[in-house]
């Protein structure tokens, strides 16, 4: 879309506007009624704003992008002037701006006039100078403009406040706003001029003056950009963000409307003495998840103060030292408190009281997980345990996807419409696909922290870098180091067997070891996980284990196999919780969030690439996680050991001594 | 991820254009419809599972319409503009998903690809026609044009980029001929009947048209009209009637002087 910027001429200085509805700010300044029924419609009557004397408005409309980069620039000039600015410089910026917006060789469907495309160049004369006298007001038809003026500020205040803490592009104001471009753009052009709403472009550049752009909604650089001819503003390089195409196309001709911060809550009054046993009787945590608990609450609810204290305490030498040594650049993120628990500590559990800490405050809070599965089997659960609170469930075409509410459960990626809006943020599954290496869902989740807010990390697996940084005291971390049930972790053996596709396909014969194992699992009446590296395999192993069906004392239909292309796997996961299924051939899909009381586990080929150490962890970790039956098995099966295997068991031991030497183990 | 030689040496292979992904084994020498080296060289890098869900239409049943099987519209249509239409591929589901990533989503990085698909038929309309000519076939290209306000919204019109590569890739000479003259409703939310009164009247030929023909031009004109989706044929009959219109109103040629042959991405 495009743009127009103008200057204002105060009391003593100018100041340089963007305007994407130029009849509203022409209104506003020009017509005192129009003013006083904006304040009043606003909320804000009696709040009196110096009449400017002139208005210098640029006659051609500039590409959105282009017009906010001349308003920056001019605000850069007129800064060094003292504020002084004068008409040369507006147009001087006009052709600036003339100058990057109208590039050589237009589109040949762009170049044709007929089409109605300008190619942005200026004229000599730009500018309307001195069109709009302020003194001139027109009195005669003041009720009428009072309350025009009343009427459209209604509006911006109730589109400021459906806003408040979030990120849209126009598209999305429009549907959560449920109005079209045309009446939708004076109320949000008022409620910039009224300080409510933020009106930029899309992509910008990283800093002032800068030829580096940015995707404001992702924080993409120039990496992810693309540049394109563009109809909506005529230019021949518009750049657009490749890395969050999938939520809507953000573009540098594209309007981004961002709210207010929302209003924060002082988490560190009343919340700060919580006691260990206090989260035991309210939330019935095991000691070591309430531990956990109230350390996180700690953090939580520290004070700005001790926050920046903290932080400048322990990295003053690395700070010193990061000018010259660029890769020890401390990481930017000094808000995050990472919730380290293995698999099966209940950490959802753990999230509760902080939760509560916040919404009980009157903040509000964000729980993303990678999945969609995931944010439909936590809403009921968290819904149960805050009924009085406003829950807001999105994943992609869920229906409240505009609602706002205290307490938002989403997946990761729905974050990117959020701009300061959550007190606390809690990221499950840090170490898995989507948000792991995606440095646009972290830039996500970071900006919809509010300012003061916290983002609380879970994961059983962190990846090796926040592991390090956890370990040298860089990253604030609680470890749980036992599950609910008290007892040690199953530490997973290793079977050495021939690799999969030698025998599944070729010599249809199970390897005798492989046979016993299953079979003793199965007499033993416990569930059976088998983990194939790929989807392929998943078939022809489920028919040859159905041969093998009356050896193993089930019938044929208690074998199944799934994976992600598997139109019924959520029936078949039910299916194999409520013991109808006995044996389930599966990929990685189903390696996190699954709980299966009494089951053991099987990894074929653990060998391969494909199974990473923290992949094989959150495998072994769906074994022995009830607490009638806490020692499963789980079986390594491969031809070789690799290091991923070695590492995936040391870190299970090493779990384990912690919680024993730490007392967490029951006997 | 651990530290691996290995990967260092593997030669790079390219991302998919479709799926993103990086295949895992060597695509072989796969069987492209194109023969020209640059779409040649797009599709190759399409990964061959995705390779493999292209449903190219490798000839066509109905040869009006080149639909791939038997066609029960083209005998009802009234009067018939266009000589005939060749589209590239099916649009079944998954191709329903690739044109809504690149036309709806916008995104733009599809575009070479969109247009090596398109090449095919462009390759297969030239055989029909003239298997031995060097030079193009065709003395004018051009595309459906979609209203401004949809343009505007849209950032692009995908037909004329599709076109525009096209026409560099084979030397053709592309030219805006059309506009639309209203803001219809989205062509996908409707039924034949209303799609057939809707289009009735909706293009025009541009007036720089008839201004650039003069007695040196060629007779008869061939004109390939570009657009993304066959589906009544209504929106190419329109566009092929409004440029016939246009060029039988100038003195220098009559209604047998001009061709038109519609070139389609996809026939629905």
């Amino acid at each position: 879309m495009k743009a127009t910027i103008y200057s204002t001429d105060g009391e003593s200085r100018w100041k340089v506007r963007l305007s994407v509805c130029r009849e509203v700010d022409r209104l506003y300044w020009t017509d005192l009624a129009f003013r006083r029924g904006a304040a009043e419609g606003w909320g804000a009557a009696g709040m009196e704003t110096a009449q400017p004397s002139e208005l210098l408005w640029l006659k051609e409309l500039l590409p959105l992008g282009i017009a906010e980069r001349a308003v920056d620039r001019l605000r850069s000039a007129a800064g060094k002037q003292g504020g002084a600015m004068k008409r040369e410089d507006l147009a001087e910026a006009a052709r600036w701006a003339a100058s990057r917006a109208g590039e050589k060789g237009m589109g040949a469907g762009l170049r044709d006039a007929e089409q109605g495309f300008e190619n942005g160049t200026l004229s000599e004369a730009g500018i309307d100078a001195g069109v709009e006298n302020g003194v001139e007001v027109v009195v005669v038809s003041s009720a009428f403009s009072f309350e025009r003026g009343r009427a459209l500020a209604i509006r911006a205040r109730e589109a400021e406040r459906r806003l408040r803490g979030r990120c849209f592009l126009l598209p999305e104001a429009m549907a959560a706003l449920g109005s079209e471009a045309e009446e939708l753009l004076p109320a949000l052009q008022l409620a910039s001029l009224l300080g409510g709403v933020e009106l930029v472009a899309t992509v910008a550049p990283r800093a002032a003056a800068s030829a580096s752009l940015r995707c404001r909604r992702c924080g993409s650089g120039e990496e992810q950009l693309r540049r394109t001819p563009c109809a909506s503003c005529g230019r021949q390089r518009c750049a657009y963000c490749e890395a969050c195409i999938a939520m809507g196309r953000s573009r540098e001709c594209g309007l981004l409307v961002i709210g207010r911060a929302a209003h924060a809550p002082d988490l560190s009054v009343g919340n700060a003495a919580v006691s260990a046993e206090a989260l035991i009787s309210r939330w019935g945590l095991s000691p070591a998840q309430s531990e956990a608990a109230s350390q996180a609450m700690e953090f939580l609810t520290r004070t700005p103060q001790e926050a920046g204290d903290s932080l400048r305490h322990s990295s003053r030498l690395l700070f010193s030292l990061s000018r010259f040594i660029p890769f020890l650049t401390l990481r930017k993120e000094r808000n995050a408190f990472l919730l380290w628990a293995v698999t099966g500590a209940g950490k959802t559990e753990m999230m509760f009281p902080l939760l509560e800490a916040v919404l009980s405050a009157g903040g509000s809070a964000a729980v993303a997980t990678p999945r969609r599965d995931v944010v439909l089997e936590l809403a009921p659960r968290l819904a149960k345990a805050f009924p009085h609170v406003r829950q807001v469930v999105l994943y992609g075409g869920s229906a409240d996807r505009f609602e706002n509410g205290a307490l938002t459960l989403a997946t990761t990626h729905q974050l990117i419409r959020f701009r300061h809006a959550f007190d606390l943020v809690v990221v499950d599954e840090v170490d898995a696909f989507p948000y792991h290496n995606d440095p646009a869902l972290h830039y996500a989740a970071a900006q919809a922290r509010s300012r003061g807010g916290v983002t609380v990390l879970l994961s059983a697996t962190p990846p090796a870098d926040m592991q390090r940084q956890a370990r040298r005291g860089r990253l604030p971390h609680a470890r749980v180091s036992v599950r609910f049930h008290r007892r040690p972790l199953p530490v997973p053996r290793r079977l050495a067997i021939p690799a999969a596709s030698r025998w599944i396909c070729r010599r249809r014969k199970l390897p005798s070891s492989l046979y016993e194992a299953i079979r003793t699992s199965l007499e033993r009446g416990a569930q059976v996980f088998l983990f194939v590296p790929f989807i392929r395999q998943v078939e022809p192993l489920v028919g040859l284990l159905r041969e093998y069906a009356a050896e193993f004392g089930i019938v044929p239909e208690r074998v199944e196999g799934t994976s992600s292309q598997d139109p019924d796997r959520g029936p078949k996961v039910s299916a194999f919780r409520e013991r109808t299924v006995r044996l389930l051939v599966t990929t990685t899909i189903l390696e996190r969030g699954v709980t299966i009381p009494k089951s053991d586990v099987f990894v074929l080929d653990a060998d391969k690439p494909l199974f990473d150490a923290a992949s094989l962890v959150q495998m072994a970790g769906r074994a022995g996680r009830s607490a009638e039956d806490p020692k499963g098995l789980v079986y390594f099966a491969a031809s070789a050991w690799t290091s991923s295997q070695r590492e995936a068991c040391r870190q299970i031991r090493e779990m384990n001594t912690y919680a024993r030497r730490n007392g967490y183990l029951l006997g | 991820m651990s530290f691996s030689i290995s990967r260092w040496l593997r030669p790079s292979r390219p991302e998919c254009p479709i799926c993103g992904k990086t295949p895992v084994s060597s695509s072989q020498q796969q069987l492209l419809p194109v023969r020209h080296p640059k779409p040649r060289s797009i599709l190759s890098r399409v990964c061959p599972q995705c390779l493999k869900g292209l449903p190219w239409i490798g000839s066509p049943v109905c040869r009006i319409c080149g639909r791939p099987e038997v066609c029960p519209d083209c005998p009802k249509r009234g009067e018939r503009h266009f000589v005939f239409c060749r589209s590239a591929v099916r649009y079944d589901n998954r191709m329903k998903d690739l044109l809504a990533l690149y036309k709806y989503r916008g995104s733009e990085k599809l575009e070479p690809l969109m247009a090596a698909i398109v090449a095919s038929a462009y390759e297969r309309i030239n055989k029909e026609l003239a298997p031995r000519e060097i030079r193009p076939y065709f003395h004018l290209a051009t595309s459906v044009p979609l209203a401004r306000e949809r343009l505007e919204e849209r950032g692009f019109n995908q037909a004329e980029r599709m076109a525009c590569t096209l026409a560099s890739w084979y030397g053709l000479t592309y030219r805006p001929m059309l506009q639309r003259n209203r803001h219809t409703e989205k062509q996908s939310l409707k039924n034949r009947r209303s799609r057939l009164a809707d289009m009735k009247g909706n293009f025009t030929a541009l007036p720089s048209v008839k201004m650039n023909l003069d007695h040196r031009s060629p007779k008869p004109i061939r004109i390939l009209l570009i657009d993304d989706i066959y589906t009544t044929g209504s929106t190419v009959n329109e566009c092929a009637g409004a440029l016939r219109a246009a060029f039988t109103e100038s003195k220098e040629t009559d209604a047998n002087g001009v061709e038109i042959y519609g070139l389609l991405w996809a026939r629905s």
